[in-house]
């Protein structure tokens, strides 16, 4: 307890309070000054104050809405309240606000500048009683009050009363302090949907993360180790047996020309993802037709391509995309693509002639399975009647 | 005579290497080779091999399936398992199979022959700081759920004896670090492996580090 008196949060947080008091003063002044104009202070007199602080409240409210004071907000409610904030993802923070998160921060506003007010106001008015207070018994009443004769009945009444008060001051102040930093991550932070969203996103990087780091496992791995094994054999029998030496060697060139493609095909899909989380959108399926004419693969696009959820384009680029880079790559002769857009799923077939069916099922294969299936989708890969096949198909609605 | 070999892998550039490697030492001998989990019992049906090189995965039947089988067999051989990576999970699994080491295709072929030799002596422990950092990671995974009543019965000596067992070092060395013969410490040896049901030293060891008998810490590596 004696830690929230003494405690360097406790007055962040007060200054806080107080910059929330500060904020207030435009709109009371301007609350003031309409009051004035009105002649309702005359008739109001000393109680005009509450009033206009209450009938400011709808405006800062207002302004909570409609100015962006989100990204003040943030800096000092994590830099003086304490409070854990949860960055809202890029795509939210730059694009245009919805009114979901306006309004959680037009709550925020108007919480923090009203209660903000009301405890700068009890600071004011505290802090110069208390110091009256503890130097009554040397100086006497400056003012006359009823509890000034009171007080004085007794020499230390005075000094008393005043740290009593000074102490309930900074409590009262850690407790709202510590309220406000409570609802801070609520208001200002990602809404449930948008952690959700974040959530997601997180998961479908692990993924393909995964997907990668299983691929460079098998692929990569294995070949070294065939490198490995097949040049300890040669260097063992160079003097006595020139066939397995170049049996050996063919098997090295070969194994590290393979582990060389999967590297570059691996890394290619890691600079892939770094551009799409920097800066260019990731492709969807808007962008298919340039893929597929870049590649030059027969395409047959039916349906109505933007009834897709973006989630779902994107992932079905990228497995088009890596389809026609194999098929490519591997494949013997036209590569045929078909994407099929329904009401309640999608489908897509890639297919070529596959000249040498790669003995292990490597190629990406895993990580597009992988991602498919984190989509609630079916996915089917492998050699068919002389061909190689990548199909999918992907639930449009949950 | 020569200590025979299976090599079970379905590369078979993986095969041909090791082959080449194991049949230039004089004392080694490959006899069969399989290319799948499943084709490797009959290989060692018909050629009784003193130690089979395993790969751990394999298409259909993989390595820790073929070494269950394998140790299933009447008078079966010895398994060392051989992976890509040693932070496989597969590697302890093939331990907990019954295979008695573990082995990294990167190894190098002086390495991988010096293994197999130990493997098929059984005297000392395969990278015995490799299974005491497995071991160790999983500890707390087994612990609870293995009580071993056989620990209980072991002398204060043969106790001894598994603690150095656990520190990898050979019968040579348990023999010079008690002061007594070659011949005790084999029998010591053989009644702890008899009391703990394992079937060689390195199910004992897995055992005794499992059941918290000897924790990682305690043992200073060699």
């Amino acid at each position: 307890m004696l830690s929230l008196l003494v405690g360097r949060a406790t007055y962040l947080r007060w200054a806080c309070l107080v910059l929330g008091g500060a904020l207030l003063m435009p709109y009371v002044m301007v609350g003031s000054m309409i009051g004035g104009l009105t002649g309702l202070s005359a008739a109001s007199g000393d109680s005009l104050q509450p009033l206009v602080f209450l009938a400011v409240l709808p405006l800062v409210a207002l302004t909570g809405l409609v100015l962006p004071v989100r990204a003040l907000e943030v800096t000092a409610a994590r830099s003086l309240l304490g409070a854990e904030i949860d960055p809202l993802p890029a795509e939210w923070a730059s694009g245009r606000r919805s009114w979901g998160e306006r309004r959680r921060t037009a709550t925020w506003f108007t919480l923090h500048l009203g209660v903000g007010g009301v405890m700068a106001g009890l600071t004011l008015a505290t802090v110069p009683f208390v110091v009256v207070a503890i130097l009554l018994p040397v100086t006497g009443a400056p003012f006359d009050l009823w509890i000034m004769s009171t007080l004085r009945a007794v020499w230390w009444g005075g000094p008393l009363l005043g740290v009593a008060l000074l102490v309930a001051l900074v409590y009262l102040t850690a407790g709202v302090g510590a309220l406000l930093a409570r609802s801070a991550p609520k208001l200002l932070g990602p809404s449930p949907a948008q952690r959700l969203a974040l959530l997601e996103e997180r998961v479908r990087r692990q993924a393909v993360r995964n997907g990668l780091a299983r691929e460079l496992h098998d692929s990569i791995g294995h070949a070294l180790s065939v490198v490995t094994v097949q040049a300890g054999a040669a260097a063992r029998v160079l003097d006595r047996d020139p066939v397995a030496v170049r049996a050996a060697l063919g098997a090295i060139e070969e194994s590290a020309r393979a582990a060389l493609e999967e590297l570059d095909q691996v890394l290619g899909v890691l600079r892939e993802q770094e551009d799409g989380s920097s800066t260019a959108p990731a492709r969807t399926l808007a962008d298919l037709n340039g893929l597929v004419h870049g590649t030059g693969a027969a395409a047959e696009i039916t349906g109505d391509l933007d009834t897709v959820p973006t989630e779902v384009s994107r992932e079905v680029y990228r497995i088009a995309q890596e389809s026609l880079t194999n098929a490519l790559r591997h494949g013997t002769g036209p590569v045929r693509l078909a994407l099929a857009v329904h009401d309640d799923h999608l489908e897509l077939d890639v297919c070529n002639p596959a000249g040498r069916v790669p003995g292990r099922s490597g190629r990406g294969i895993g990580g597009m399975r992988e991602r498919v299936t984190l989509l609630g989708g079916d996915f089917d890969a492998g050699p068919a009647g002389g061909e190689w096949h990548v199909s999918l198909r992907l639930p449009l609605r949950p | 005579m020569p200590i025979r070999v299976v090599i079970a892998d379905d590369e078979d550039l993986i095969r041909t290497g090791l082959r080449i490697i194991v049949d230039t030492e004089p004392d080694l001998e490959v006899v069969g080779e399989a290319a799948d989990g499943a084709a490797v019992v009959p290989v060692v049906r018909t050629t009784r091999p003193d130690v089979v090189l395993m790969d751990v995965r394999m298409p259909a039947v993989d390595g820790i399936q073929a070494t269950r089988l394998l140790l299933a067999l009447p008078q079966p051989p010895k398994v060392v398992v051989v992976t890509t990576f040693n932070d496989d999970d597969y590697i302890y699994d093939a331990l907990r199979a019954g295979a008695s080491g573990f082995l990294l295709k990167r190894s190098r072929p002086d390495d991988l022959a010096q293994a197999v030799r130990i493997v098929a002596a059984g005297e000392s422990l395969l990278f015995p700081a490799a299974i005491r950092a497995l071991a160790a990671s999983r500890q707390s995974r087994y612990a609870a759920t293995r009580a071993v009543p056989g620990l209980g019965k072991l002398t204060a000596r043969e106790a001894d004896v598994l603690r150095l067992m656990a520190c990898g070092r050979s019968n040579t060395e348990i023999a010079a670090e008690l002061v007594v013969g070659a011949e005790t410490v084999k029998t010591h040896v053989g009644n702890v492996l008899a009391k703990l049901g394992a079937r060689d030293r390195t199910q004992a060891v897995i055992t005794a580090y499992e059941s918290g008998f000897v924790s990682p810490a305690e043992l200073r590596p060699r």
